[in-house]
């Protein structure tokens, strides 16, 4: 009813669009079609996909207008055959993925129906979108802000997450206050400090759930359990010069957790506790001179705040921690990325890069992820350097050099030690015509072995864009004629192509591409998830109007 | 401003809240039944194997259930070379039971009584520490559903004669069905065990053959209270199954998509 009653107040607003000066409607469309083509050298059986349903397709289409000093927006979402919910399964819906109604009354800002929004950098809450990853945890209820003036802000907001196309039974409640203070106008100084609070409370069934669990244990192990937990966060922003520092500081009140790595008096790993945590994250920053350095910190210690403690990876989040490794790019670098951890992470991450002069720049990156204990997760180091021949041409190379702790991303194998060198060069033949070569080579004795990935793609400004790819996977040698296990050879000697051409017009895109890609994680800010080998075809289209 | 601050902390923190009591362990008249995914390359399933094992120790082996399914996709083909299984736990239907719960999610991966959590995207359920809740719930639920079996193994000829009888308690409607399967318990052979190839690993209530369909074998007959319905099977057991260490899994459960909801579930030994 609420529904139909906001897509009628939705269709009368556009119906008098000509009529009003203020209206304005934008949209925007993102459509997957996913046409699966089986190859049973890289694909595992029994994916209906790939067995006998043949095709999958995603859509999301927004509607935005604005007029009478409300905003208003609707959006419909359709999955059918769906490999993004569980890259293993299965998924067909569709409906209203989202409607929201606001209106900014002099200092006062209402704002009802599917929320997305954040405290800070997330740490205590973070309802969001992220499609790659079948993340969309808006919050469908109401907020109220209030301005005090042009520099301070208070929020508050309460309501349930959504999962898909229902809603967590979990209720979600909280508030922040900001501001924004510039002591001298003279000089380049400013804070902008925050602090925001977040309660949530369980619902009936999750509670049950708990409290049978926790009937099970070991008087040893027992633990208590609570409705509510309540998470706050202070955080600021200060710029000074060309400096910048960030820094947030989030405690959490007892929760009741599940720390897959905690052990019963029994002997069994893996348990859900009752603990108190914290987050300490914070960013420094210096850009000027040709120089740019950020000093990335974080501790994270018994921070999962999520819909239900037997909620993982992807599922029901209500806050998010940043991550703490370089976003890389290619093929072959991104194959081995860390999942954030959220009981336990201590990391550091330094990003240089130095403009020499106008033609050479240099950079370097070193992330470093451990266990409070000293247990490595993962360490990048990847020294890069930019070579810049006026507007003609420009080379990139660098050296990936990582070790990734497999076991605790992947549940397989120990540590993989890998060194990846890779090299792009883009050339100019006109201001409309351009050609970029790349080439990364993953040199590791680890998981599958050594890989080698090729790019050749060429642009013609300002429609299209063609690439040709092939990622091979170099075959092992027997040692002592002892051959390597099946599992590590899996791919030995298989190609995994990729043709793509683009077409893009204005805000308009459609991509049409054949894929075979390896299985492997595929991660988002630090969220990942394992995904399966794909062999098929892709056509996106977007478009923003 | 300053008014307005300790009210909205306030609103948000409110008081504080009643203990939680923790409920004292019961089993009635319903057995909860584990369907467990798991496969001999899954360096995190013995961790839920060993989970379950620990719960049939508390609320007794007759009372809770298990059935290891090896079909865990991409970690359940024998290992080769010099650590090699001697057994390929994979049978074609245990395949097809598997992939008609549900969707694999991860390891280790089970469905308690094939029940449908509350937001959840399969009937296994991932993780292994949200079982025991699940199965302290099961155990309140009671359908009012007895589940009888008696079986007969005539050891020279290997043929084992299975007698099921439904007898409902109350009137029970819609598409209800009875799966039969044979499990092999204490079978030494190699898994991987938190990620280290243990050769004389105890595999435990491996699922060796599905009697019925996969998917269940209907129950045509109407089931009302009062009314006893019979279902005899008769199988050949290998030669290469020890017998001493067979049981038969019969239960009841619902035939909907995504309902499958296991009523009532019953475990007798072949010998």
């Amino acid at each position: 009813m609420k529904k139909l009653l906001f897509l009628t107040l939705f269709a009368a607003g556009a119906i008098g669009v000509s009529a009003q000066d203020q209206s304005k409607i934008t949209g925007a469309l993102q459509s997957n079609g996913n046409f699966f083509i089986n190859d049973e050298r890289i694909v595992a059986p029994g994916i209906p996909q790939y067995d006998y349903q043949k095709f999958g397709a995603e859509s999301w289409l927004n509607l935005n207008y604005s007029n009478w000093g409300f905003d208003m927006g609707v959006r419909f979402d359709l999955f059918n055959n769906s490999n993004l919910l569980n890259p293993a399964g299965s998924y067909t819906n569709q409906g209203i993925g989202r409607w929201f109604a606001r209106r900014k009354i002099g200092s006062l800002d209402l704002e009802g129906g599917y929320i997305y929004d954040q405290i800070g950098a997330g740490i205590i809450y973070r309802a969001y979108e992220e499609r790659a990853l079948m993340i969309d945890n808006a919050l469908q209820g109401v907020k109220v802000g209030y301005s005090f003036n042009d520099n301070w802000h208070v929020k508050a907001f309460t309501g349930r997450q959504k999962q898909q196309f229902d809603l967590y039974g979990t209720i979600v409640r909280g508030g922040a206050l900001e501001g924004f203070i510039k002591p001298d106008s003279t000089r380049n100084l400013t804070f902008a400090p925050g602090v925001g609070i977040v309660a949530r409370t369980y619902d009936d069934p999750t509670i049950t759930q708990i409290v049978n669990t926790i009937a099970t244990y070991a008087p040893q192990d027992s633990t208590g359990a609570q409705y509510n937990t309540y998470a706050a966060s202070v955080y600021n922003t200060l710029t000074a010069g060309k400096f910048t520092w960030y820094a947030e500081g989030a405690v959490k009140s007892y929760d009741v957790i599940n720390d897959p790595n905690a052990y019963s008096v029994k002997g069994l790993r893996g348990k859900i506790e009752n603990r108190r945590g914290y987050t300490f994250y914070s960013s420094l920053s210096y850009a000027g001179g040709g120089l740019g350095v950020t000093l990335e910190a974080k501790r994270t210690h018994n921070f999962s705040f999520r819909h239900s403690p037997f909620a993982t990876g992807v599922q029901g989040p209500i806050n998010f921690l940043p991550p703490m490794a370089r976003q890389n790019t290619y093929r072959l670098t991104t194959r081995f990325s860390p999942a954030t951890q959220e009981i336990d992470e201590q990391a550091l991450q330094l990003d240089i890069t130095y403009k020499i002069n106008k033609k050479l720049t240099t950079g370097l990156n070193v992330s470093l992820i451990q266990f409070p204990d000293g247990t490595e997760l993962y360490r990048e180091i990847t020294p890069e350097f930019i070579w810049k021949e006026k507007r003609k041409w420009q080379v990139i190379g660098g050296l990936q050099i990582l070790k990734y702790n497999i076991f605790i991303y992947q549940s397989k194998g120990d540590y993989v030690d890998a060194l990846t060198p890779y090299a792009e060069f883009l050339y100019r033949f006109s201001s409309k015509k351009s050609v970029r070569v790349e080439a990364q080579y993953l040199d590791t004795d680890d998981e599958f072995g050594s890989w080698i990935n090729a790019l050749v793609e060429v642009g013609i400004a300002p429609h299209w864009l063609f690439s040709v790819s092939d990622m091979y996977k170099l075959r092992h040698k027997s040692e002592g004629g002892v051959a390597p296990p099946v599992e590590k050879t899996k791919y030995d000697g298989l190609h995994f192509p990729a043709v793509s051409a683009v077409y893009t017009h204005k805000a308009n895109r459609i991509a049409l591409s054949f894929v075979k890609q390896v299985e492997g994680i595929n991660c988002a800010g630090g969220i990942c998830r394992f995904e399966p080998a794909f062999s098929g075809v892709k056509l996106q289209v977007s478009s923003v109007f | 401003m300053k008014k307005l601050l300790p009210f909205l902390a306030l609103s948000l923190f409110g008081c504080e809240e009643k203990k939680i009591e923790i409920p004292d362990l019961s089993v009635g008249n319903h057995r909860v039944l584990v369907e467990e995914i798991t496969g001999v390359r899954c360096s995190n399933c013995p961790e839920g194997s060993r989970l379950l094992t620990d719960l049939q120790e508390t609320y007794g082996k007759e009372n809770l259930i298990v059935i290891s399914i090896h079909e865990a996709p991409d970690f359940s083909a024998p290992y080769t070379g010099s650590y090699a299984n001697k057994y390929d736990f994979r049978t074609p239907e245990g395949k097809e039971l598997a992939d008609y719960i549900g969707v694999f999610e991860g390891a280790p991966s089970a469905a308690v009584d094939r029940f449908e959590t509350p937001n959840a995207t399969s009937l296994f359920v991932v993780p292994h520490t949200e079982w025991p809740g699940l199965i302290a719930s099961e155990f309140a639920r009671d359908h009012e559903l007895g589940l009888f079996m008696t079986t007969d193994f005539n050891k020279l000829e290997r043929d084992l004669d299975i007698q099921v009888n439904i007898a409902p308690g109350k009137t029970l409607s819609g598409d209800l069905r009875l799966m039969v399967v044979i499990t092999q318990d204490s079978i030494m052979d190699v898994q991987n065990d938190d990620n280290v190839i243990v050769k004389d690993y105890v595999h435990r209530h491996v699922l060796r053959d599905v009697v019925t369909r996969p998917s269940g074998d209907q129950i045509n007959e109407s089931l009302t209270a009062g009314t006893v319905i019979s279902k005899n099977y008769r199988v050949k057991l290998p030669e290469a199954w020890d017998a001493k260490h067979c049981s038969v899994v019969a239960y009841v459960h619902r035939g909907g998509d995504p309902v499958k909801d296991v009523l009532q579930a019953v475990e007798e030994h072949v010998e």
